[in-house]
């Protein structure tokens, strides 16, 4: 398995563990008025950044252990970390759909807030629509490295 | 209304030159265009269609011109 194969696998892991915890706990904390009155706009913003940042020591961490992991498995040889014009191909057909995903979570946003929800919901809807196109995108990856 | 480009289907040698190259392997073909052993399994199996200039290298590899490596279907 190359290591861009493997470096999806982790990231889906890391995504998928997220995306759970993330509605889970912003669910339960929205439903306790943790984000109401005055001071619920900078404990949203608070909330998310924390959030933000988790995803992204998330995927560095499990990298870190995942090349620690492989180093062990081979004994010591350092992994084979070439991408090459293929991995680039599927790496961008990932991201297009990642970023389509992450508008239309935008767009959901807006259609949210044009409607009356409230700003941590379509907040809520913008960070999952980010993270699921990210969880989507390398579904798309992983189809491209099984299609050729 | 955008246009679509024809679809050409492009067949290669690569199998039948590794073979004549002293039974070279996927690898160290990888190795010589600087690709990985993956893609050079994608590209001898027409699942992936290199650029022209890693198809350029492959032939290099093999000493060969490229219509020699690579060639129409259709």
């Amino acid at each position: 398995m190359p290591f861009g194969l493997k470096s999806i696998w982790v990231q889906l892991a890391v995504e998928a563990t997220e995306i759970l915890w993330f509605v889970w706990q912003f669910g339960h904390r929205y439903l306790a008025g943790a984000f109401d009155g005055p001071e619920g706009a900078a404990a949203l913003g608070r909330t998310m950044l924390w959030f933000m940042a988790a995803v992204v020591v998330g995927v560095i961490a499990a990298h870190v252990l995942g090349l620690i992991a492989i180093a062990i498995a081979k004994g010591g040889e350092e992994p084979d970390t070439t991408m090459d014009e293929r991995d680039r191909a599927i790496e961008f057909s990932g991201q297009r759909v990642s970023h389509a995903l992450g508008g239309i979570g935008f767009l959901a946003g807006m259609v949210i807030l044009a409607f009356g929800g409230t700003v941590p919901l379509a907040v809520a809807a913008m960070f999952v629509a980010a993270i699921g196109g990210e969880i989507a995108g390398n579904v798309v990856k992983l189809l491209g490295y099984a299609g050729g | 209304m955008v246009k679509k480009s024809k679809k050409l289907n492009i067949g290669n040698n690569i199998r039948r030159l590794r073979f004549e190259a002293g039974e070279m392997t996927q690898g160290q073909l990888a190795e010589a265009t600087g690709v990985t052993r993956q893609t050079i399994a994608a590209i001898e199996k027409a699942s992936y269609a290199p650029t022209l200039e890693l198809a350029f290298l492959i032939a290099d590899a093999f000493g060969k011109p490229l219509d020699e490596v690579f060639f129409r279907e259709d």
